[in-house]
């Protein structure tokens, strides 16, 4: 068998804060295969960023991640930035839930696309600012050549999740990891950026990892879904599946407390008890059971691990074993 | 129909800005509520939706006398609010009340959980005994779902969710006939959300209460409103009853914007017909001649550059402000 494009294995993320070690992830395996879309959907503190974040190399100082993370056959956990960097950007590359943020103000979008060019693929500076034009034109900014000289302030926030998603696809990554691309954007705007991703995918065949806490922004463009709680991978599946028959309880509880436009229904949403325990404080067995209207004895002293429970589904739930 | 609580009569709401251009300062008047009108019953629920920058805020801010109005009239029972002295309008003011989007932000984080309730009771039954406040601040803390017990809790130590309930809380203590509701689940996580949703549901329906409820989430403006209002920059385009709304929406902004709401189910999304609207909202500074939305409009022709489309009713109880309300669809 060949290997994953990205083969995450045992993946743990610990953040040292001064009330003890905050585990952000825990114990996270999963496969991506090359052109294929993996939506990730969690709520906050999730973990879901925090994972894809390790894979990227971009935790925070007192982060720290172990286990295993395998892109292309080459393990990524434990380099130097050196040697990051020579990946990342160039068959791997991000964007970021808030453009502004990661765009350099101070530099105009031309000059930070064409560095892109220039330092990764070595091209010379007129041919990286052709490339660049080329790109920002694809991804739909208006009159992108008058554009492609501004500095971001003077970019919409759609334009610049546009300049963001250009930028990460100019040296033709194999795999874009996109974290909430759409969730500071109005919601017509965030309709022509979802077509974008949906029409960028097709052309470069590049494999996408779609991190929100939207699931409706999963339903269009997902093949596969992975649902995190509280640090951990509880439910992955092929998206049709998953949505149709959730195996796990909070992904059943979570598709009930979200309110659907096509359902006109009056009565009350099926609302999730509680909250999302604290990751200094996690329950000794399942980190649902307090939440959970199925919770048995054995939730509460036995943590389920992630396994199969149909083809191409897993989920950890002590259910799908009783 | 019986005589509304309230009827927002042609309101206008600007903001002077300072523009740099040139040696001398100039003034730029933006219309941040442009002439919107709409009436609200007794026990209705009217949602207010649009995008950012569209005046929602502004608007709801404005009928409570928190932003001034510059033009028009807030009937509050046949009296108009714009008109009233402080003092006068302050003996209203119990009878609305609003919740924020940000729930820690609008708390004070020196104040204790049952202060921030009791504040309204002090302030405007000053005559009630400590143990008969103390009682009601406890009933109102069970009634959105808090434990009494948490009373002495400053906002902190709190979760969002629960720091929403609290600003609710505040809001019903003094059992106001309208609750103005700005965003009030737009903070929250989804099982939060829905948390709340339902709360605010069941209070409403308790309590006969009338409710604005701003948003720019769709699905939860359908779930809980009775009548839907669409605003485009500052402009009402559309107003009709929830149901009619969603189902036969006569403005092409409505239209887009019902489309643009991800559906979360394959089996629908994929299958959906898109109206993906070209470009991004104009600036509100220099907002286009004659309909707003004719620059991102598929139905856009030149009588829409000439003059604004007047809000018309196409039904008995739906209004559309559109040239072409009749072709389109």
């Amino acid at each position: 068998m060949t290997e994953p494009l990205l083969a995450i294995q045992g993946l743990d993320v610990r953040f040292a804060t001064p009330d003890g070690e905050v585990p952000a992830v825990r114990d996270v395996g999963l496969a991506i295969e090359p052109g294929e879309c993996v939506g990730i959907v969690g709520e906050s503190g999730s973990g879901k960023t925090q994972a894809f974040l390790a894979v990227m190399g971009l935790l925070a100082a007192n982060g720290r991640a172990s286990g295993s993370v395998r892109f292309e056959g080459e393990e990524l956990l434990g380099r130097d930035r050196a040697s990051l960097d020579r990946i990342r950007g160039r068959r791997l590359a991000m964007v970021f839930q808030d453009p502004m943020t990661s765009l350099n103000p101070y530099l105009t979008v031309s000059r930070q696309m064409t560095e892109v060019l220039m330092v990764h693929q070595g091209l010379d500076e007129p041919a990286a600012r052709a490339e660049s034009l080329r790109l920002l034109d694809r991804v739909g900014i208006p009159d992108a050549a008058q554009r492609f000289d501004h500095y971001p302030h003077a970019y919409s926030g759609g334009m610049r999740q546009r300049a963001m998603l250009a930028m990460a696809l100019l040296c033709r990554p194999a795999l874009l990891i996109a974290d909430e691309p759409t969730t500071a954007l109005d919601v017509t705007v965030q309709a022509q950026i979802l077509a974008l991703l949906a029409e960028l995918r097709r052309e470069t065949n590049a494999a996408i990892v779609l991190i929100t806490h939207d699931l409706g922004v999963i339903a269009g463009l997902a093949d596969r879904v992975g649902v995190m709680y509280a640090g951990a991978l509880v439910e992955v599946g092929p998206a049709a599946a998953v949505f149709a028959s959730p195996r796990h309880p909070y992904t059943r509880a979570l598709l009930g407390s979200t309110v659907r436009l096509d359902r006109a229904g009056t009565g009350d949403l099926v609302a999730i008890d509680g909250q999302p325990p604290n990751p200094l404080r996690l329950p000794p067995g399942c980190a649902f059971s307090d939440r959970c209207p199925q919770t048995f004895a054995r939730c509460l002293g036995e943590r389920p691990p992630l396994r199969d429970v149909a083809p191409a589904r897993a989920a950890a739930c002590h259910l799908d074993t009783a | 129909m019986t005589a509304s609580l309230l009827s927002v009569d042609k309101l206008d709401v600007r903001f002077a800005l300072r523009a740099r251009r040139g040696l001398l300062p100039t003034w730029i008047d933006l219309r941040a509520v442009d002439s919107v009108s709409f009436t609200l019953g007794a026990g209705e629920t009217l949602g207010i939706v649009g995008e950012s920058g569209c005046g929602k805020s502004t608007l709801a801010r404005a009928i409570l006398r928190l932003v001034p109005a510059a033009g028009g009239r807030v009937l509050w029972l046949g009296e108009d609010l714009t008109k009233l002295d402080d003092d006068a309008f302050r003996r209203q003011r119990r009878e609305f009340q609003i919740v924020f989007q940000d729930p820690l932000a609008a708390l004070d984080p020196r104040m204790t959980a049952g202060a921030i309730i009791a504040e309204p009771l002090r302030t405007f039954h000053p005559e009630l005994s400590r143990a008969a406040t103390e009682a009601k601040v406890a009933a109102t803390m069970r009634d959105v779902g808090l434990a009494p017990e948490h009373i002495n809790r400053y906002p902190h130590e709190f979760s969002g969710g629960q720091c929403q309930r609290i600003g609710i809380a505040r809001a019903i203590v003094l059992e106001p006939k309208l609750l103005v509701c700005d965003e009030p689940v737009s903070a929250l996580d989804v099982s939060i959300q829905a948390q709340i949703i339902n709360l605010l549901k069941r209070l409403q329906r308790d309590r006969g209460m009338a409710m604005i409820f701003i948003s720019h989430n769709l699905a939860v403006v359908q779930h809980l409103c009775h009548r839907v209002l669409v605003l485009y920059l500052g402009k009402a385009v559309e107003l009709a009853p929830t149901e009619r709304l969603f189902a036969r929406p006569l403005h092409p902004y409505t239209q887009a914007l019902i489309a643009a709401v991800p559906v979360p189910d394959p089996a629908v999304e994929r299958h959906r017909t898109k109206v993906v609207l070209r470009g991004d909202l104009p600036s509100p500074l220099a907002p286009p001649s004659g309909c707003p939305f004719r620059t991102r409009c598929p139905e856009a022709d030149a009588v829409c550059a000439q003059s604004m489309p007047a809000l018309l009713p196409a039904a008995s109880d739906h209004t559309v402000a559109c040239h072409h309300a009749g072709r389109v669809r």
